[in-house]
């Protein structure tokens, strides 16, 4: 791995993605949905910290989107 | 009318969204049931997983109140951390709470499910647990901070319908200032109309409807087993009896004679 690349792990799938960037700036090559919520490494992260959220490496991302449910 | 949280409703049915045929056929059922709160689910967006823009099109065209779910968890920490996606995904602080303990049953883990009722009530949550019947469990729910308590009936896609109707009797009796909701297990009308005869305040149901064969029939066979069900209630049941009784007066009776 270089140091200009973090490796993560968004909804079970390993990324790689440009180091030192936000989740804001990492949002639009990890989903096209308009409406999903995020939790990195199992805590919740709310909209409003997107921009001051880093990611580093090993991070795991998940990703939802509505769904059908009981 | 009755009052569900802060939500005014018109329908003691509560309804499911998953595992209809397409996503117009569960719009149609769910305007059929005349259900006024829907539940959903949050999921990893994978492809052709469902879910998907046909599916949240055709619930947002509906004037319903939505009950996010965290199925498939099996920890108080999941459950904590979904709870905190759906409310701000789904804009509601409404959670029906799942905490499973048992794959094979699906049953509900009591320990984990009052561990992440205490901190989701702490939170702001209002708490929908899906629990068992267990009278000490759902106090300790209630003890929690849960005004609404959900009881499986029979586990969930069974279609056995009140398993233990002496539990949900005694739930009935010894909390009455809780809103009790049958949640799971049933599998024909009658199932919920005996919940809604027990005095439990609705039922939530979505596998016996969408599975149906006409699911949208379905969906109005529940509406009117619920309103059946709810309005025996009000009018108050007959006690049984060991013994017949005639109903046709006895005196006059033609051809009778002492012995």
């Amino acid at each position: 791995m270089s140091a200009t690349e973090i490796r993560v792990l968004c909804n079970g799938e390993h990324r790689r993605l440009a180091a030192g960037r936000t989740l804001a700036e990492h949002l639009p090559q990890l989903t096209q949905a308009c409406d999903f919520a995020v939790a990195i490494n199992a805590v919740f992260v709310p909209k409003s910290a997107y921009a001051e959220t880093r990611l580093v490496d090993g991070d795991r991302i998940e990703l939802v989107i509505p769904m059908q449910g009981g | 009318m009755w009052q569900l949280a802060e939500q005014t409703l018109d329908s003691r049915l509560l309804i499911g969204s998953s595992l209809y045929p397409s996503p117009r056929i569960m719009q149609a059922a769910i305007r059929a049931s005349g259900a006024g709160v829907v539940t959903v689910a949050l999921r990893r967006q994978l492809p052709g997983a469902g879910g998907g823009d046909d599916f949240w099109a055709a619930l947002r065209e509906l004037d319903v109140r939505l009950l996010p779910n965290t199925a498939g968890c099996h920890s108080a920490r999941e459950a904590i951390t979904t709870a905190q996606m759906a409310r701000e995904l789904f804009g509601t602080r409404w959670i029906k709470l799942e905490v499973i303990g048992d794959d094979y049953n699906l049953q509900p883990d009591p320990f984990g499910l009052v561990e992440a009722a205490r901190e989701l009530v702490a939170q702001g949550f209002e708490v929908f647990p899906y629990c068992t019947e267990d009278l000490v469990v759902c106090e300790r729910l209630v003890d929690a901070g849960c005004r609404i308590l959900m009881p499986w009936g029979a586990p969930i896609g069974t279609a056995r319908g009140l398993l233990n109707p002496y539990g949900l009797r005694t739930l009935r009796e010894r909390l009455p200032d809780i809103t009790l909701i049958v949640d799971a297990g049933l599998g024909v009308p009658s199932h919920a109309a005996q919940a809604l005869e027990l005095g439990f305040d609705a039922v939530l149901l979505n596998t016996a409807i969408a599975q149906a064969h006409d699911p949208v029939a379905m969906a109005s066979a529940f509406r009117h087993g619920v309103s059946a069900g709810r309005l025996a209630f009000e009018a108050g049941r007959m006690p049984e009896r060991d013994l017949a009784q005639p109903s046709t007066p006895v005196v006059g009776t033609p051809f009778w004679h002492q012995q």
